[in-house]
């Protein structure tokens, strides 16, 4: 049968679509957006409510960025990689939301930062204190990060960087970092106690709320 | 140039979708051609024939503008972009192929449970089917494994999770499931006795594995629930067996 050339429209739009559709079933279903990737994620987490994006970092040297969102009255922290087209999200994390909300990042060894949503008015920079504190090797282990950062709308992104990178107790600090991102879970060392501070400030420098937490496995 | 020649030029100078314009002169020069040697059959002399074909032929201005809608620019666009679209679609799945291999369509549509059932598994009932978010949860079979030192035993229930989003994978358990005794005894995922969830992806039938590992008590039931979707069901032990 001959076709004309509305026919032949149809037609090789019906088979761009069926091909298509066996790419990305041959690809696996991937999500092709980070907004797409933490939607479909929180479903098979069994979540129904809404997924509302509220902060995407910018993409890291390892193609993964940090993703916070909110469902119903909860605040949900996940990690996206990026591969070509391909959007995948990992494990998620969800906290109640209060005023300061710090969420600790998934899909990694080493936590590379830690965020925190802030809903309170004014706040324009955040100081951040981490201390990591357990047993390592017999000995105790302590290590203080003072971490200072600006708004980036509601949230406040302090970076972990590595005091030994270089010495020879490199692997001993990276440990403890990985305790640390444990301890987020629940699941880290018993002997470990990790506190977090955080103070937010007004474009004066004044503290307008502090808020503390203990990582502590139960 | 000769006068089929210069009318030829002008009707092909209406038409704007210039990929056709090749095909319409010879359509249109094979026409003019049969014209002549029918003319030329009759007795016609060579230049009268080719001067009564063209007149044949009809006004180039008019014979140009009809074609020009017959050959629409937008659609003759339209078809060769989807027929580009048609080739670089067939290179995307073959580069997919090449880059994840053929689909294994029969897993997909009965995939292997995740834990082998053993001989000395004893059956026990299985909880009702239901339905919870995107999933719908089938039973595949719920075994019961008696530590024969007297230490417990095991609670396996295989489940199917089918959903008909085909892009999510299979319902997320790892970490997530936690179970309750008939004594409220809690089976966390993270410290002895506890409750397992694993999860294979498939993308019509994912196959999920829940193993609640028992101390030397042997409860009446467990209820194991999901933290984050809030859905729970209850196996019925009966106490041991």
């Amino acid at each position: 049968m001959k076709l004309n050339r509305k026919q032949k429209i149809i037609r090789n739009i019906l088979a761009v679509t069926a091909l298509l559709l066996l790419t990305w079933a041959v690809q696996g279903f991937p999500a092709l957006t980070t907004k797409q990737a933490v939607e479909w994620r929180v479903r098979e987490y069994g979540i129904e409510e809404e997924t509302e994006i509220l902060y995407t970092s910018d993409w890291d040297e390892t193609n993964r960025r940090d993703v916070i969102f909110r469902v119903g009255e909860m605040l949900g922290v996940t990690n996206v990689r990026k591969n070509a087209w391909i959007r995948t999200a990992g494990d998620i994390r969800l906290r109640e939301a209060q005023s300061l909300t710090i969420l600790y990042q998934t899909g990694r060894v080493d936590p590379t930062a830690i965020l925190l949503w802030c809903s309170v008015d004014g706040a324009v920079e955040a100081e951040c204190v981490v201390n990591i504190h357990g047993m390592l090797n017999h000995e105790v282990y302590d290590e203080t990060y003072e971490i200072r950062a600006a708004a980036e709308g509601r949230v406040f992104r302090f970076p972990i960087v590595p005091k030994g990178t270089g010495s020879p107790n490199d692997h001993d600090e990276l440990a403890m970092l990985w305790d640390f991102q444990n301890a987020a879970d629940g699941q880290s060392d018993r002997d470990s106690r990790h506190t977090v501070t955080v103070a937010v400030k007004d474009v004066s420098g004044n503290v307008l709320e502090t808020y503390q937490e203990i990582l502590k496995r139960e | 140039m000769d006068h089929f020649e210069l009318w030829c030029a002008k009707v092909l100078g209406h038409v704007r979708f210039v990929p056709d314009r090749a095909a319409i002169k010879k359509e249109l020069t094979a026409h003019y051609e049969d014209s002549v040697s029918d003319f030329l059959r009759i007795g016609y002399d060579k230049d009268l024939a080719a001067s009564r074909a063209l007149t044949a032929l009809g006004d180039a201005e008019e014979v140009g503008r009809g074609l020009d809608r017959a050959h629409s620019f937008w659609l003759g666009w339209l078809w060769r972009v989807t027929r580009w679209s048609v080739f670089l679609a067939m290179a995307a799945v073959t580069v997919s192929l090449w880059q994840f291999g053929m689909p294994e369509i029969a897993e997909w549509i009965d995939p292997p449970p995740i834990v082998e059932v053993r001989e000395e598994y004893a059956q026990i009932p299985s909880p009702a089917d239901f339905s919870a978010g995107a999933y719908h949860f089938h039973f595949d079979e719920t075994l019961y494994d008696w530590n024969e030192e007297g230490e417990g035993g095991q609670v396996l229930v295989n489940l199917s999770a089918f959903t008909p989003c085909i892009w999510l994978d299979g319902p997320e358990l790892f970490d997530l499931l936690e179970a309750r005794d008939d004594r409220g005894r809690i089976y966390r995922s993270d410290r002895f006795p506890y409750t397992e969830g694993y999860t294979k992806d498939y993308p019509l039938r994912s196959r999920c594995a829940v193993s609640i590992f028992l101390d030397e008590y042997v409860p009446q039931w467990l209820e194991v629930r999901h933290k984050t979707a809030g859905w729970s069901f209850r196996v019925e032990i009966g106490g041991g067996i």
